[in-house]
């Protein structure tokens, strides 16, 4: 039977473990198809953790708030700039680079603060 | 063997490479993942108050310990299938474009990824179908060639064989044809078999030419005119001009001459209007031997196949002297300037 520690155990290993593999195939994916997927999982699990980290800081830490939101604002400004970048390479690039960062930033104000 | 060749990197030195990538990455996950979660677990064993004895601990640690090794297995596992997976798609690809390539669309070129066996592989194909592709090209070509030639020569062939049966038939109407008339006659009968017969034999030898060479080309030139006004003089006002070819030294081949000059008088009886005349312009220059002709054009006359087989015919055979045929075309006139150069 599980414990809650259990839980919380597994589930972070999960968050962490599909960061790192969702970050990773954005990044090494040759395929243009595959990557635009890859980089909207990484979107949206960055928005995910930061909702997480928000829920877990607003009970009194103003710090764990203010990345988690940064993380949040960053997701959506790399999936706005993605969406607008009309095939540009160059954006592209810095659409994931922003995406990813702000994953890392979402696992950090959730999972480390 | 080209640098790329040479540069090639072999495929399973690639996957070799990716597994590496993949358990190195799955190496660092198992580590950060264990330190994390015993982490993660002694933050909240502290944080609510609950004791961690000797055997705790030791469960904790197993417990992380499994879970960081299947998560990180799991994560192996993905990433690997799902790269390896992107460099396999690639044989899917060249399977599609062989498909193509079988179906009959030549044109295909199959897109090269990476640098290994299966690009080289992707090269070949695309070689191969781009040989194949010029191969037809050039059978295609030849084909259209040797039927041009077979039409050309067949159409040559109809202008002196006309010749005998008008001759044939005219003798025929008469009651009482004189010696001189079947002489005459005997005589041309012997003149066009022999052509046709030449004809025949460019048809059997495949286009093999009969060049001699002739101290005085003018006098193949005059005798040439000559015959020319001969089948014209009686139905045509003709304006010959040869004072501007000069004896001179040349290698012709006399049946091709002669088909040049028998279809321009095939094509005078056929279009040529008889209110205005025929004109035959020869000289020699620094381009060669120049042979001009032009007429007036009859009302309403429609060119049949035969009159562009004709200018055909000249064209080729002005093209075997390194020469050329230009057509001058309006609905009153038509001129044809026929150069041959190489002489």
């Amino acid at each position: 039977m599980f414990t809650s520690l259990d839980l919380l155990v597994v589930v972070s290993m999960g968050i962490i473990a599909a960061t790192f593999l969702s970050l990773m195939l954005m990044f090494l994916l040759k395929n243009q198809k595959a990557k635009r997927v890859f980089f909207y999982i990484v979107v949206a699990l960055g928005v995910y953790v930061s909702t997480i980290g928000f829920r877990i800081g607003i009970t009194g830490f103003i710090e764990q708030v203010v990345l988690a939101v940064l993380a949040a604002l960053m997701s959506v400004g790399a999936f706005v700039l993605e969406r607008a970048a009309g095939g540009d390479g160059k954006k592209l690039r810095i659409a994931r680079i922003i995406a990813a960062a702000a994953l890392v930033l979402g696992i950090i104000s959730a999972l480390f603060i | 063997m080209t640098e790329k060749a040479k540069r090639r990197r072999k495929l399973s030195y690639e996957i070799l490479g990716l597994f590496a990538v993949c358990f190195a990455a799955a190496l660092v996950l198992f580590f950060f993942l264990i330190f994390f979660g015993i982490g993660v677990a002694e933050e909240y064993c502290w944080e609510n108050g609950i004791p961690l004895d000797e055997e705790a601990l030791y469960r904790l640690d197993g417990f992380v310990f499994s879970v960081s090794l299947a998560v990180s297995v799991i994560f192996f596992a993905v990433l690997f299938i799902v790269l390896f997976g992107e460099r396999l798609a690639y044989i899917g690809t060249i399977i599609k474009g062989v498909d193509i390539l079988r179906g009959g669309e030549m044109g295909y070129r199959l897109p090269l990824e990476g640098n290994n066996e299966l690009t080289a592989l992707a090269e070949a194909i695309n070689y191969l179908s781009e040989t194949e592709a010029a191969v037809k090209a050039r059978e295609r070509g030849l084909k259209e060639e040797k039927e041009a030639l077979i039409r050309a020569l067949s159409h040559d062939i109809r202008t002196p064989l006309t010749s005998i049966i008008a001759y044939t038939e005219l003798l025929s109407a008469k009651e009482n044809a004189t010696a001189q008339e079947m002489s005459e006659y005997f005589s041309l009968v012997e003149k066009k078999a022999g052509q046709i017969k030449s004809i025949t034999e460019i048809l059997l030898d495949g286009g093999k030419r009969n060049v001699e060479h002739f101290e005085n080309a003018r006098l193949l030139i005059e005798q040439l005119v000559c015959e020319f006004e001969e089948a014209l003089e009686e139905s045509f006002t003709l304006k010959v001009d040869i004072s501007a070819c000069a004896a001179f030294a040349g290698s012709f081949d006399v049946q091709e001459m002669r088909r040049i000059f028998d279809n321009l008088i095939s094509n005078v009886q056929k279009y040529a209007a008889h209110e205005k005349p025929v004109e035959l312009t020869v000289e020699n220059g620094e381009r060669g031997l120049t042979v001009r002709q032009k007429n007036a054009v009859k009302k309403n006359a429609h060119q049949a196949q035969s009159y562009k087989m004709g200018l055909y015919s000249i064209l080729r055979i002005a093209q075997n002297y390194g020469g050329g045929a230009e057509v001058r075309q309006s609905e009153d006139e038509f001129e044809i300037i026929i150069t041959l150069s190489n002489l």
